[in-house]
């Protein structure tokens, strides 16, 4: 199933990231458009990494399903 | 009345449907509050409170379609609902967590609609966080209950309910996901408030993992690698080898964590690599 477009106004959709003096990124809330994000930035992250696979994956066995 | 006697009401029903009997049974819950283990024993149908300061009224005060959560579980209907039995002093939920009377009144209506919205942004699963939901599990029962497009059920919980609250969840919770927040009882009481904190939530880990699919997670606190994060990962190996152990690492010190000195600071930068390390070393299913 494809997904519907988050709302902007939506504050209750919002994400939270917080940004450590070393450079780690908390991220708390995440939606899909915020780990493509996410994923656009080299930050070598394998739970990011995983997560954003895992979309895509049950993204392409849907379109495929009969 | 007590877990016994409750499971052998239950087991003459359905165990997948919620039913008019185990709605009735819960609201019962309400009326001399046994659902975790403060067991204050208060009328909250009455307007009475107890330590966890909830009515007979849930609220949300919070619902989305989360992609950071278990990875099996994405896309995720979360609803989030205010009011916990615990008093952690490093919440991330902080104030929303803890004040039950935040957020939307939880209804059928409610939750049909929040399912909808849930099901067009790809959600395949709803999942009760908190605050803690076991709190408000007659109203969730009753929300369920009426509400004709519901998604498999995961129930996020820091397991310090009682076996009556975890047999009125049987046959309901498709998967349990068990927060194990301290592995001893002085780290328990001092920053969250609670006794008996491992024996309690270890009887209900065995109680749940025995019908039902579990994960454990466990955040890591600075500092408490020795006292907590080691007795998990022990206790994990002695009883419940084959379940998930989530790990995570995104610790950062909020609410009241300023006012404690192993919390006041985020998590050193290679804990979460030393303690999957421990995790793998010892054998037990890591899942990050």
């Amino acid at each position: 199933m494809r997904e519907m477009p988050l709302n902007p106004e939506d504050d209750s959709s919002i994400s939270e990231i917080n940004i450590l003096p070393d450079g780690r990124v908390c991220l708390f809330g995440a939606s899909r458009q915020v780990l493509e994000m996410l994923d656009a930035i080299p930050l070598g992250d394998p739970a990011l990494r995983n997560r954003i696979e895992r979309l895509r994956t049950e993204e392409s066995s849907e379109t495929v399903r009969p | 009345m007590t877990g016994f006697v409750l499971r052998c009401i239950l087991a003459r029903m359905s165990s997948q449907t919620i039913g008019t009997e185990r709605l009735l049974l819960a609201q019962h819950e309400y009326r001399h509050c046994s659902l975790c283990e403060h067991r204050c024993g208060v009328d909250r149908a009455s307007g009475e409170r107890g330590f966890c300061e909830a009515t007979a009224e849930a609220r949300v005060y919070r619902y989305r379609v989360e992609c950071g959560e278990e990875i099996e579980f994405i896309p995720s209907q979360l609803l989030y609902l205010s009011g916990c039995n615990l008093r952690c002093v490093f919440c991330i939920g902080e104030a929303d967590a803890f004040d039950p009377q935040r957020g939307t009144l939880l209804t059928s209506q409610f939750l049909t609609e929040a399912i909808t919205t849930g099901r067009q942004r790809a959600a395949r699963n709803l999942q009760w966080v908190g605050g803690e939901p076991t709190i408000h599990l007659p109203a969730i029962l009753e929300a369920m209950a009426g509400c004709d497009c519901l998604l498999p059920v995961v129930w996020k919980s820091n397991f310090y309910g009682t076996i009556e609250g975890f047999t009125l969840l049987d046959g309901v919770v498709d998967v349990y996901v068990a927060d194990l927040k301290f592995g001893n009882n002085a780290c328990a009481g001092q920053l969250a408030g609670v006794d008996r904190y491992m024996e309690i939530v270890t009887r209900n880990l065995l109680l749940a993992v025995q019908g039902t699919r579990l994960i454990v997670r466990h955040l890591l606190l600075p500092g408490h690698l020795e006292c907590c994060y080691r007795p998990i990962v022990d206790w994990m190996c002695r009883h419940l080898p084959a379940v998930p152990l989530r790990i995570m690492t995104g610790y950062l010190p909020r609410w009241q964590a300023a006012g404690y000195q192993d919390l006041a600071s985020p998590l050193g930068r290679d804990a979460g690599a030393q303690a999957v390390a421990i995790a793998r070393e010892k054998g037990l299913n890591v899942i990050l």
